[in-house]
């Protein structure tokens, strides 16, 4: 009888064990990680600011200034938020990692400004690539992606050959 | 013969044990599951629909665009239609197929409404989602399928089934919350529709991010082959909508294939973001988050426009000539009033809805 008793605790203790290392549900278990940035060449420039992925979004946007305008995207039932901070040209997005506000997304917004190698919106694809030649790409269809550390930077060209789009994203999300 | 009677001791013993065990297991799953009362109430949609006393004749799916942007006591007030909203936050189109394919065991509708905004996720997403969806399903095959079909990698089938496997280590997050509604919960929709009544206006959209690939997955298309299938099967007609929310992007590319999609099977696809003008919705005023939601003011515009379809081209019937149908729903408009005015009150009060979130919106 009292092994019997004893397997019934083990397996619930094992089935007990099995879920204890995440909080429930909805909640949120916050981890400090360190990161050094590892964006090589793929940062953004704006004026003497240069910035990217995974860089503390206090410091990129207290170095950009008051930005155009802000928005604030509340994924449902808040799990989680994208904070998008406007510039002249170019857009940061901003999210939580592990318990830091850091810079996410750098979108080349249009034709105004460039990243620090000369891309531009609307440029011809095939010299927007000659910029980037220091850097490998692989294709997907019409978008050309450069990675470097974590740092993903989408060139997406147009049916008229332009460059439609230009972005900096985490590489990890690329799925 | 003392032997055998100690035998039988022990074997009453360890049944009395495990029942107890169990009994312990169950209770302590019921207090520390989330009771998603205050704050995150999405988590609590689902289960109320259990509750309702009346059939449906149209029976909405879909994540939050359906239950944020549509209002049944709209819709009844407008044309005695009866519906019920079955949303949860990022409802994934799987789950919406066995939420209506239980839907269709206790209620009757003639209409099915999906919300084509989820088919961009092909794959399971979020644990966090997918609990505050099928938590709250009573114990059915419908259920083991949405789990089988919506478990993320880290997930496990034994712990949606034994809530307390899953949930143990809230036990020092408790809060008086979670004793008061351990048995019982109030609702927090009227016939699944979450309002607020706050207004933040649209300012500027974030510039849409370029996908690699605009292609809608091949399992979204097989649970809308079962979606359809299902509606055939149990009379109903599905009609697919694109509801009027301007973030996330909708894309084109999605667009089309849905247009062609519906177009092949020989069912109506209204994107209602071609007709927000003609419904008359404001981005200033009908928007409690910029662009994502619609408010109650927006909701009930977009609830009106629909309303006529749905009775015009659709003949859902006018219900109110049932005396028992229309007390149903005057409970229902009554507690929608209560809540707006509630809502109206700590908007008035705070300058944000102070019971509704988590406070840290503005």
């Amino acid at each position: 009888m009292k092994r019997i008793i004893a397997v019934i605790l083990a397996v619930m203790c094992a089935f007990a064990l099995c879920a204890c290392s995440d909080n429930g549900g909805a909640q949120k278990t916050e981890t400090k990680t360190e990161y050094e940035a590892d964006y090589g060449e793929l940062y953004y420039a704006s004026g003497d600011v240069k910035f990217g992925i995974f860089d503390p979004a206090d410091e990129v946007l207290s170095a950009l200034g008051e930005p155009v305008s802000t928005f604030e995207s509340n994924s449902c039932a808040y799990q989680g938020k994208d904070k998008f901070y406007y510039y002249d040209g170019f857009e940061v997005l901003v999210n939580d990692v592990d318990g830091t506000e850091r810079v996410t997304g750098i979108t080349i917004a249009d034709d105004t400004v460039s990243n620090p190698q000369g891309v531009k919106i609307g440029m011809k694809g095939d010299e927007a690539l000659a910029l980037m030649d220091d850097i490998e790409y692989t294709q997907s269809g019409d978008t050309y992606k450069f990675t470097v550390g974590s740092t993903l930077f989408r060139l997406q060209v147009g049916a008229d050959g332009t460059v439609k789009a230009a972005e900096y994203s985490v590489a990890a999300n690329d799925k | 013969m003392s032997g055998k009677s100690n035998k039988k001791l022990h074997i009453i013993c360890l049944i009395a044990f495990v029942v107890l065990l169990c009994a312990a297991i169950w209770l302590l799953g019921k207090v520390l599951e989330p009771k998603y009362m205050t704050g995150v109430l999405e988590g609590a949609m689902t289960r109320e629909y259990y509750d309702e006393q009346n059939a449906h004749d149209v029976i909405f799916v879909g994540d939050c665009e359906v239950y944020e942007n549509f209002s049944p006591v709209t819709m009844w007030e407008e044309k005695g239609i009866t519906s019920y909203i079955r949303g949860s936050a990022q409802q994934l189109i799987w789950q919406s197929y066995y939420l209506l394919e239980e839907a269709f065991e206790r209620d009757s509708p003639k209409i099915v409404v999906y919300n084509v905004q989820s088919m961009k996720y092909d794959t399971p997403q979020s644990e966090a989602y997918n609990r505050m969806t099928i938590d709250g399903m009573p114990l059915s095959r419908h259920k083991l399928d949405a789990i089988k079909a919506s478990m993320t990698e880290d997930e496990d089938m034994i712990s949606y089934l034994i809530p307390f496997l899953r949930y143990h280590s809230r036990w020092s997050e408790l809060t008086a919350e979670d004793f008061e509604y351990a048995f019982r919960r109030d609702p927090v929709t009227i016939a699944g529709y979450l309002m607020r009544a706050d207004v933040e206006p649209m300012t500027k959209l974030p510039t849409a991010p370029v996908l690699d690939d605009y292609t809608i997955g091949d399992t979204c298309w097989e649970y809308l082959d079962k979606m359809q299938k299902l509606c055939d099967a149990n009379g109903a007609t599905l009609v697919l909508i694109k509801s009027p929310s301007l973030w996330p992007h909708w894309y084109d590319e999605w667009d089309e294939q849905i247009s062609s999609y519906a177009d092949k099977h020989g069912l109506d696809y209204i994107n209602l973001l071609n007709v927000s003008d003609e419904i008359g919705i404001d981005m200033q005023t009908d928007t409690y988050d910029a662009g994502l939601h619609l408010n109650i003011y927006g909701a009930e515009k977009l609830s009106r426009y629909f309303a006529d379809i749905l009775a015009d081209k659709y003949g859902v019937p006018d219900r109110r000539v049932d005396e028992a149908i229309a007390a149903d729903w005057e409970a229902k408009s009554d507690a929608y009033y209560e809540l707006l005015a509630a809502q109206k009150a700590e908007l008035k009060e705070y300058g944000y809805l102070k019971s509704w979130t988590l406070g840290d919106e503005k």
